[in-house]
């Protein structure tokens, strides 16, 4: 019975979270729409897509595309779930019960996974979102035509393209180049920055560079970086992969067939499971 | 009352009031992805039976409906496989085990469709430059392009139709605008904008969508080669595992050991939840790569 204080005191924290989380998301909904009726004149600029660009800003789930997952109730439903577990299979298992209690950890390792793998192919991305634009440019005239057509005409929705939907939105952007340094805050690149930075140079060269020609070298130096980038993967894939299935793919294997077996002899041994099955 | 007592009860209250809201929004996302699982898998049902009745007229060169017969297999395997095991803990984790793998090989299904059509597209840029190098007519080029069989090649023909009833060529590319990938969307916009462009520059344009477009294909197919290696082995690899789970769940004296008490019944579930997550990690790892994301 030495786990029942346990029980109850996570019961307690999973119940008073749950609680709070309703209670404060319901409390901030309805102080939205508080705010929102009293304000209303600021409601109209909204409306108009007329607000104030400070308020513009975007969560870390948003710019990742994570904020459609609901977190709180996967965190929940892995407490409740690792709870029961505990209850239920704990005092079969006195050494590993407490691991069950970690069930929201696995919660929190996925998240990890998700926003690694969002990052995961960035340099390719902005690549591509470079060559768009410079098509684009071409096709529109201007840089923030430009990127408004690229996020019209494409179906790619992978972080750079996302981000930059976002940061298109609402049609308040001023120039090409101020959504351009937006998304590399986002996105926290430091690729972008220089590339926003060339760009930059470009427009204030007075036609010694242009554009286009800034573009154009982006793009050579993100293939070269991407090239090598990818050699360098391909290279380690065959040994990483191998080391991982080892264990994970292999182990399991060995350990269905060979346990059973394993176990019968090591009964026999000991004179406890002579004859019979395992 | 003691303090215990009290807090006891707290705690059972706010437990279970806290079950109740988290269960509340879990049935409600389950009710969704139920209902969205429903329609994905009745409307092509559906269409096929309406098709064959002749009540739905099939479109010219559209690509015929077919129900994936084969793709029925895991379910059916994963379904015998449960019902023989009849364990209340590992049965549903087999019946699991399956959906994740159906959802896999769907998922993987629609990628395939999306490559095709991206590919095609690929082939279509190149046809289009070699076209207007000879002819400086949209029309004539976009008449006299030869794609395989597919949802580009009807979008690519629709466009033309409409070109030819006078449309202005950013209506005609709409047909393009629901066809999925980075090359279609490219195309789409090349041809929307053809009017506003001189020879010149839509030249230049087609030739770097085209040079974009050759370096992607090769990259893809290098990696394709680096990664048969790997992906052979771990193909191996799960079929092994597969064929060790099926076999200690169908063999009596394997299946009576691990379902004897608790702590094996929790070592095969570990055992099984370890061979899934790592063949799907696996996979998803090695199509990541071979998607071509990465370049």
């Amino acid at each position: 019975m030495d786990a029942y204080p346990l029980a109850v005191g996570f019961s307690l924290a999973i119940g008073i979270g749950l609680v709070a989380n309703a209670t404060l998301s319901t409390l901030f909904s309805l102080g939205r729409r508080w705010f929102l009726v009293l304000g209303r004149r600021r409601y109209r600029l909204h409306a108009l897509g007329i607000e104030n660009q400070a308020k513009d800003v975007h969560t870390d789930d948003e710019i990742l595309g994570l904020s459609g997952i609901p977190w709180v109730n996967l965190y929940a439903g892995a407490a409740v779930t690792g709870l029961a577990l505990f209850f239920w299979i704990g005092h079969y298992l006195p050494s590993a019960r407490l691991a069950f209690l970690a069930a929201p950890g696995m919660v929190w390792l996925f998240k990890g996974y998700l926003v690694r793998q969002r990052r995961r192919f960035l340099l390719g991305q902005i690549r591509q979102l470079l060559i768009d634009l410079r098509l684009h440019m071409s096709l529109r005239g201007s840089m923030l035509l430009g990127l408004e057509n690229v996020v019209q005409t494409t179906h790619e929705n992978n972080l750079v393209y996302r981000v930059l939907k976002l940061r298109t939105s609402g049609g308040q952007a001023k120039s090409g180049l101020d959504v351009l340094r937006q998304v590399a805050a986002d996105l926290k690149s430091a690729h972008l920055v220089r590339i926003v930075q060339r760009i930059q140079a470009a427009q204030q060269s007075g036609g010694v560079l242009t554009m286009d020609q800034a573009l154009v070298s982006s793009i050579d130096e993100l293939t070269e970086e991407i090239n090598s980038q990818t050699e360098e993967q391909m290279q380690r894939l065959p040994l990483r992969i191998t080391l991982l299935a080892m264990p994970f793919l292999l182990g399991p294997i060995v350990i269905l067939f060979f346990y059973p077996l394993v176990d019968r002899i090591l009964q026999t041994l000991s004179g406890t499971g002579i004859g019979g099955g395992f | 009352m003691s303090l215990f007592r009290w807090v006891l009860e707290a705690s059972f209250l706010s437990l279970i009031l806290g079950i109740f809201l988290s269960s509340r929004v879990l049935l409600e996302n389950g009710c969704a992805i139920l209902t969205s699982l429903w329609r994905r898998l009745y409307a092509p049902w559906t269409a096929l039976r309406l098709r064959d009745l002749g009540i739905l007229q099939e479109e010219k060169h559209t690509r015929k409906v077919t129900f994936a017969w084969r793709r029925l297999i895991i379910p059916v395997v994963a379904v015998s496989i449960a019902v023989a095991v009849g364990d209340a803990l590992v049965s549903p984790l087999v019946l699991l085990s399956g959906a994740a793998a159906l959802m896999w090989a769907q998922y993987q299904s629609a990628e395939a469709q999306r490559a095709k059509v991206n590919e095609d597209a690929e082939l279509a840029v190149l046809q289009m430059r070699s076209l207007l190098n000879v002819d400086h007519s949209l029309l004539n080029s976009l008449n006299a392009i030869d794609l395989p069989d597919g949802s580009l090649k009807t979008a690519i023909q629709e466009v033309a139709s409409r070109l030819q009833m006078h449309q202005p060529p950013e209506q005609a590319a709409l047909a393009l605008k629901n066809l999925p990938g980075a090359v279609t969307a490219r195309l789409a916009a090349l041809i929307a904008n053809s009017s506003r462009i001189t020879d010149e520059v839509q030249m230049g344009l087609f030739q770097a969508v085209e040079v974009e477009a050759h370096r992607q294909k090769a990259i893809r197919s290098k990696t394709r080669q680096t990664l048969a290696l790997v992906r052979g082995t771990i193909r191996l690899l799960q079929g092994v595992a597969a064929a060790a789970t099926i076999f200690v769940l169908l063999t009596p004296d394997w299946r009576i050991f691990f379902l004897q008490d608790v702590p094996h019944r929790v070592l095969l579930t570990v055992l099984l939840l370890c061979a899934v997550f790592a063949s799907l990690y696996f996979e998803f790892e090695v199509h990541q790569l071979g998607r071509g994301e990465a370049f």
